[in-house]
C-alpha cells in the first residue's frame, strides 16, 4: 500500500544514521536532538514518572547506538528508533526496574525534568484543572496493561499511524486498532469518573 | 451494521483508520443511534482532552549527560544495569552454563540446549549474550569483581 512518495521520501534522519554508522558522532548527536523530546514523552507517559522518564529515554539512546551497526536504509529511521523504543520500554517494565526504583532523594534543579504543567500555567484555575486531568491520565495509563498503554501512547502523544504502530511493536495493524480501542475506552472512562467525582466533591 | 460492532470501531473512525466503506458504514449508523452518537462524542472528547496535555521538556542536563554517556557506554552504565548483571551473575551455574553455551556448538537436547531451554527468559529480558560479550571488557571485568559488594549482605553466594 506504499505509495511512491513514500518510498522516494528523503530520510534526513537515515542519512545521520548512515553517517554514525562510519563514526560521526555528531551525526548520533544530531539525530539525538532531533528525537530526544519525543523519547523523553514516550517514557514519560509509559512510566508515570518525570525523573525516571529520562533515565528510560537515556537508555533508548544508548541502545539505539549500540545498534547503529544493524540499520539499513531500506528501513525508515523512525520505524528503527521506535522498534528500538518499544522493545526497551516493554521489556523494562517486565524486568521491574523502573518501577521498583525508589526516586532520588534529593532532586536538584538542573537534574529534574521540567514540570509540563507548570511551563504552560494560564490562570490558577485552568492550571488546577491541567493539573487534574494530568494526574488522572496519569492514573489511568498506569493501570492499563503494558501493551495497550505503550499502543496508545504511540498513537496519541507520539501521533504514528496504526500501520507505524504496528511496526515499532512488531504486530498487526488489526491487532494495534484493538489495543488502541480497549485503551481509549479505558482512558474515557477514567475520565468520565474522575470528572463525575470532582462534581460530586465540589457540590458536597 | 449493529451497535455493537459499531462500538467497536468507533476508536478507529475517529482517528481516521478505517477502509472508506466502513467508515461510512459507521457514519451511516451513527446517524441514526443516538447511544452510539453519545458515545463517540466522549471517545471524541477524551481523545481530545489527550491533546491538550502539554509535552515535558528534558531537564538541562540532559542532553550533555547522554552525549557524555555514549563515548564511554559502559562505564557510565546505569546502576541498574549493574543490578541486571548481579541477578545473571547469581543465578550461578546455570547462568554459567548459558553464557558458556553460547559461542559453541549445541547439540540437540545436551546440557547447554537444555539450560538455554530453561532460561529463553533471561535471553530475552536480560540479554544475557550482551552480557556474556560484556565480560570481556576491561570495566565489565570490573563490575563483575564488584558483584560481591553489590550483592545484600545475607544473600546468596
Amino acid at each position: 500500500m506504499k505509495g511512491p512518495g513514500v518510498e522516494e521520501e528523503v530520510d534526513f534522519d537515515a542519512a545521520l544514521m548512515l553517517k554514525a554508522q562510519r563514526g560521526d558522532v555528531e551525526a548520533f548527536a544530531e539525530l539525538f536532538r532531533r528525537h530526544s523530546r519525543a523519547m523523553i514523552n514516550l517514557a514519560y507517559r509509559y512510566v508515570g514518572d518525570r525523573g525516571r522518564a529520562e533515565e528510560l529515554a537515556q537508555d533508548i539512546f544508548l541502545k539505539l547506538h549500540k545498534s547503529v551497526g544493524s540499520y539499513t536504509p531500506s528501513s525508515r529511521f523512525k520505524t528503527f528508533l521506535y522498534r528500538v523504543a518499544t522493545n526497551h520500554c516493554l521489556n523494562e517494565l517486565r524486568r521491574g526496574e523502573y518501577k521498583v526504583r525508589p526516586l532520588r532523594a534529593v532532586p536538584d534543579g538542573d537534574d529534574e525534568p521540567v514540570d509540563p504543567v507548570d511551563l504552560n500555567a494560564v490562570r490558577p484555575d485552568e492550571m488546577a484543572e491541567a493539573r487534574q486531568l494530568e494526574q488522572s491520565v496519569a492514573a489511568a495509563l498506569q493501570k492499563l496493561p503494558e501493551r495497550e498503554r505503550l499502543a496508545l501512547i504511540l498513537c496519541r502523544f507520539q501521533g504514528l499511524p496504526y500501520r507505524d504502530i504496528a511496526a515499532a511493536m512488531e504486530t498487526t495493524e488489526s491487532a494495534v486498532k484493538s489495543l488502541i480501542h480497549r485503551a481509549t475506552v479505558a482512558l474515557t472512562d477514567a475520565l468520565q469518573l474522575s470528572t463525575e467525582a470532582r462534581a460530586a466533591g465540589g457540590r458536597s | 451494521m449493529t451497535c455493537e460492532q459499531v462500538s467497536e470501531l468507533l476508536t478507529a473512525h475517529l482517528d481516521g483508520e478505517l477502509s472508506p466503506a466502513e467508515q461510512a458504514a459507521v457514519e451511516t449508523h451513527l446517524a441514526g443511534c443516538p447511544s452510539c452518537q453519545a458515545r463517540a462524542d466522549a471517545l471524541r472528547t477524551a481523545i481530545g482532552a489527550l491533546a491538550t496535555l502539554p509535552a515535558l521538556e528534558p531537564s538541562a542536563g540532559f542532553e550533555a549527560r547522554v552525549l557524555s554517556a555514549l563515548g564511554k557506554p559502559r562505564a557510565n552504565r546505569p546502576h541498574w544495569a549493574r543490578r541486571v548483571a548481579v541477578v545473571v551473575v547469581s543465578c550461578g551455574a546455570v547462568a554459567a552454563a548459558v553464557l558458556v553455551a553460547l559461542p559453541g556448538k549445541q547439540l540437540p537436547g545436551s546440557p547447554s540446549d537444555l539450560a538455554i531451554a530453561a532460561n529463553l527468559d533471561l535471553f530475552e529480558n536480560y540479554d544475557a549474550v550482551e552480557a556474556s560479550d560484556a565480560l570481556q571488557s576491561a570495566e565489565d571485568v570490573e563490575v563483575v569483581a564488584e558483584l560481591d559488594e553489590l550483592m545484600p549482605p545475607g544473600g546468596q553466594r
